[in-house]
């Protein structure tokens, strides 16, 4: 099977690996697992001003689960929240052209999104509130 | 039904076996001898097969092929650091090897047809029955596509192949009949060109295979290869004689190196001589089986690793194992027996002869597919991971190694795309991470209708059967309709293909007239020697010595002129023994008809 | 065929069962023969491993047991003893022995086995679909950390020596969870098989049920998570 250049450049040298620091103002995290295979992913974004500044993750599994995070990640660069939202696994799915055996990594890097997306919302909520 | 023969088609050799009254037998030939050499010569007077092919090996080495089994189903590449050391030449068509031969380039199919087309035609002579089903026993490591090869190479014979089994579980079935083993047993089988383990399970009758590791490049080929390169720098650094661009020689100190292995198994040590080019007289050196086991060692030390990792995958520890057996020729020499026995910590078992074992256990497969053994049955296992290849060049499995066969793995496929039209699936099979290094079995393309992407649901059912041999279905989940699929080998003959090799070994065989007719009339010349030797023995008594005395010596003129070349010298001394025979033949007719009456009331005669 | 699952089935499965013979159309339900003609039936689709095998949907198997069934099925649908039939026995043959063979692979194996019962059980699984578990997430991120730092240290150095222990160590301790989790596992198993055997149907036992299928995935899954670690703490120390 032929991928394209740019799927194999993710898979060997995904971008915006690493962390910040959670409880950093604007910074929403996203965990997920696989359970099937065992596959952990953290994928967080730093926020300003309603927009997605910076996003970085952390993958501990197979190739297909680093390149979906780092995908997933660049991405979310410069993206709104409500255009975030949007991200799909299908998308993700197309873009690496991952086969059906591989499709549960696109499925856990959405989740991941979803996760660190409400997490963030949840923060903000929470600084609103607490500032009123 | 038909019988149905057990085949080994080794590297170095190739034995046919039946069963007969609930024991497996090999067939012998003319000579006596089980044995087929897997040699396979060029000569003028046509094609000829083992031992009067090995003669040529070194009076006509580019035109006489061995080990051949080391090619099945393997292309140009795979075999690149080990083309120097064969005499023949090879090139590659569409991923298969092919050897040339004269005028002609033959696939490695069509060598092991006509080694087969030999046992097939001595147990035709022996069995007096036309024999058209067979078993064939592979190494238990081999891939897909050597296990198609071999069957090709059945096709090709004439052979409908009704099984391909596995040669070390193919040995334990003979010792499971012979020796009523039971228990947890090991099966190490060191053969010319391979080597194979597998752990059994012997429960009443089922035989379990729990795990089988290998490595089908790993034989007595690679220690008589380590001994003559021996030999090779002594002689160019005592003669000053380079002998490696001499393909006669080169099969001369390789055909030495295998006496002398052979022959220290027993000895402690043995002279070795090997006669110079152009007069410069002859290499000698004494060769002690010190020296030969200090030699071989990491040879011997790389049979050890898939034996621990058999073990492993099988969750046993080596006291967990109960009996080890011994298959293959190079279990005669007393280092592999000594390595094997420390692993296991038992002694093992030797007691059928290695060379024989393996066509036993065929012939024993071969009745229980006849339906006349019914108690027992073997349950194999795929030797590798089964799997597709994915994103980055990555393998996924989807069957994975030591499973037992039958097996089957279904996977589902959409498209990414609107209107897509297909999608291509790449199988593979191996053990390795990256698809590269991996076995590619097969590309296809899945045809998909034009559909909005993700809409197409197309279930693809990977199905590995009783042999070893993997095909795939594929069906429409929407529509329910199933879908043919061609697969393309990457290392296989085409279908196609081998129906032209089938049509065209009818063909030569016509073609070459003198020699079919050479071998039929040898047939004949052995059909009439063994049921002369029986009634001679039967009813010895019952004529005169001297008639006695002119069937032995027809007899021994028949025998000889059957090793000639010449058809129509056989004819005349197989009509020379047909007439010293006459008498006893008539004798014994009598005697029968009289002992038949004997036996009868006088009503049922009037 | 054993019956004693038939209170947790449903009606629908049992009906799919009920089929006609292939060669003499007379009915057969269940039975991998036909009662009239004797010929082989395909094992259905809707069948599942458990009732294959003529289990009962429980979570503790007898692994004799087991084997002995494995071996009477393998005698029954082996492709050696079709060799003289029709190809369409050749082929129930070949279908069912691939089934029978995968079956008994699921069951033979704890944690396969209880895999393939939370995805039968799950209608009701899905929905109690645990949240992941954090602490253990960030733990598995960190020791990867650790582990990244060791490839990439001078292995012989004291710093790459002391992060060898400081592996080793906690290899010890995942492994270690890991058995306390395959305990609590087995403890979920022998919970499941007496709330079957007591077969009530009243909502407290379906919510114990739904306790047990939920926890015994949470269980599997963090499982799943430790091993995969282990896995590379291995292959990585060796």
């Amino acid at each position: 099977m032929a991928y394209s250049d740019k799927v194999v450049d993710h898979f060997n040298n995904p971008r915006n690996m690493g962390s910040f620091k959670k409880d950093e103002e604007g910074v929403g995290t996203g965990m997920v697992g696989a359970p099937e295979c065992g596959d952990v992913m953290k994928l967080q974004i730093k926020v300003q001003n309603d927009m997605i500044v910076d996003a970085k993750f952390k993958t501990f599994g197979c190739g297909s689960a680093i390149a979906s995070s780092s995908l997933a990640t660049e991405w979310l660069k410069g993206k709104t929240i409500e255009e975030a939202q949007k991200i799909k696994n299908t998308d993700i799915v197309q873009e690496l052209n991952l086969p059906p055996v591989k499709i549960h990594c696109s499925v856990l890097a959405e989740d991941a999104i979803k996760a660190a997306l409400a997490d963030y919302q949840k923060k903000a909520d929470g600084t609103t509130s607490a500032a009123k | 039904m038909a019988r149905i023969v057990g085949i080994d088609l080794g590297t170095t050799n190739s034995l046919v076996a039946y069963m007969e009254n609930g024991r497996p037998r090999v067939i012998p030939g003319r000579n006596e001898r089980a044995i087929v050499p897997s040699v396979v010569a060029m000569t003028d007077n046509g094609l000829i097969v083992g031992d009067a092919a090995k003669e040529h090996l070194t009076r006509n080495p580019e035109r006489t092929v061995y080990s051949v089994k080391r090619f099945m189903g393997k292309g140009l590449a795979d075999v690149q650091g080990e083309l120097a050391y064969f005499p023949y030449s090879l090139t590659e068509q569409g991923g298969v090897i092919r050897i040339k031969l004269g005028e002609k380039t033959y696939s490695p199919p069509q060598i092991s047809a006509m080694i087969l087309k030999e046992l097939k035609q001595r147990a035709e002579a022996h069995l007096g029955e036309s024999i058209t089903k067979a078993v064939i026993t592979v190494p238990a490591y081999f891939n897909d596509s050597q296990r198609q090869a071999t069957k090709d190479a059945g096709m090709i014979a004439g052979l409908e192949v009704l099984r391909i089994i596995n040669e070390p579980t193919a040995a334990s079935l003979a010792y499971g009949l012979q020796e009523k083993t039971q228990g947890t047993i090991a099966v190490y089988d060191f053969g010319g060109g391979t080597f194979d383990i597998s752990i059994l399970k012997l429960k009443n009758g089922i035989f379990e295979v729990l795990a089988t590791n290998g490595d089908t490049h790993l034989g007595g080929d690679d220690i008589d290869r380590r001994i003559a390169d021996l030999f090779l720098t002594e002689i160019r650094s005592r003669h000053g004689v380079d002998l490696s661009s001499h393909p006669d020689h080169m099969q001369t100190i390789r055909l030495e190196a295998e006496r002398a292995k052979i022959g220290l198994s027993d000895a402690l040590k043995i002279q070795v001589s090997i006669e110079l080019p152009d007069n410069k007289g002859h290499f000698t050196r004494e060769l002690t089986r010190d020296q030969l086991e200090s030699l071989i060692m990491e040879i011997i030390e790389r049979t050890l690793t898939p034996c621990r990792m058999a073990l492993k995958d099988a969750g046993l520890s080596p006291d967990a194992i109960d009996e080890v057996v011994l298959v293959g020729g190079s279990t005669r020499m007393p280092i592999v027996r000594q390595r094997v026995q420390e692993l296991f910590g038992k002694t093992p078992h030797c007691e059928i002869n290695p060379d024989e074992v393996v066509a036993l256990g065929a012939a024993v497969q071969a009745d229980i597919l006849s339906g006349g053994t019914t108690d027992m049955l073997l349950l194999d296992v795929t030797p590798l991971s089964l799997g597709i290849e994915t994103m980055g060049g990555v393998m996924s499995s989807l069957i994975r190694r030591n499973t037992t066969i039958p097996a089957s793995a279904k996977e589902m496929f959409t498209t990414y795309v609107d209107g897509q039209t297909g999608v291509d699936i790449h199988i593979l099979q191996g053990e390795r991470e990256l698809a590269k290094d991996n076995r590619s079995l097969a590309k296809f393309r899945l045809k998909v209708p034009p559909l909005p992407a993700g809409v197409p649901r197309i279930e693809v059912t990977f199905l590995i059967d009783a042999n070893g041999i993997l095909s795939v279905k594929a069906s429409d989940m929407r529509t329910g309709l199933s879908q043919s699929i061609e697969v393309k080998p990457s290392y296989g003959l085409s279908d196609h293909e081998v129906e032209q090799m089938i049509e065209d070994s009818f063909k030569f065989a016509k073609d070459d007239v003198n020699a079919r007719k050479l071998i039929e009339t040898r047939l004949d010349a052995g059909a009439l020697i063994t049921t002369t030797e029986k009634s001679l023995g039967d009813g010895l008594h019952l004529i005169a010595e001297e008639d006695v005395a002119a069937i032995r010596a027809a007899l021994s003129a028949l025998a000889t002129a059957q090793e000639g070349n010449d058809p129509r010298a056989i004819r005349a001394r197989i009509a020379d023994l047909e007439q010293s025979a006459q008498r006893l033949t008539v004798a014994m007719l009598n005697d029968s008809l009289k002992r038949g009456l004997q036996g009868k009331k006088v009503s049922d005669i009037t | 065929m054993d019956h004693q699952h038939t209170h947790s089935s449903n009606p629908r499965e049992l009906q799919m069962a009920r089929s006609m013979c292939w060669h003499c159309q007379s009915e057969v339900s269940g039975e991998y023969f036909c009662d009239r003609c004797v010929k082989v039936q395909p094992v259905s689709k809707e069948t599942d491993y458990f009732t294959c095998f003529g289990f009962p949907r429980r979570l503790t198997i007898d692994p004799g047991k087991l084997e002995a069934k494995f071996y009477e099925l393998s005698r029954a649908f082996h492709p050696d003893f079709y060799q003289n039939k029709s190809e369409t026995e050749q082929s129930i043959s070949f279908g069912n022995a691939a089934t029978l063979n995968s079956a008994y692979r699921t069951l033979r194996d704890p944690i396969q086995r209880v895999e393939y019962l939370l995805d039968l059980e799950a209608g009701s699984v899905k929905e109690i679909r645990n949240s992941p578990p954090a602490d253990l997430f960030e733990e598995i991120l960190e020791l990867q950390d650790t582990l990244d730092e060791y490839r990439a240290s001078d292995r012989a150095s004291d710093a790459g020596q002391q992060l060898r222990t400081t592996l080793q160590a906690e290899q010890q301790t995942l492994e270690e969870r890991k058995r306390d989790m395959e305990t609590q596992l087995q403890q979920l198993f022998t919970d499941w098989d007496l709330l079957q055997d007591r077969g009530e149907a009243t909502s407290q036992a379906r919510s114990e049920r739904d306790r047990l299928l939920k926890q015994m995935r949470e269980t599997l899954s963090n499982r799943t998570y430790v091993k995969s670690i282990i896995n590379d703490l291995v292959a990585t120390i060796g």
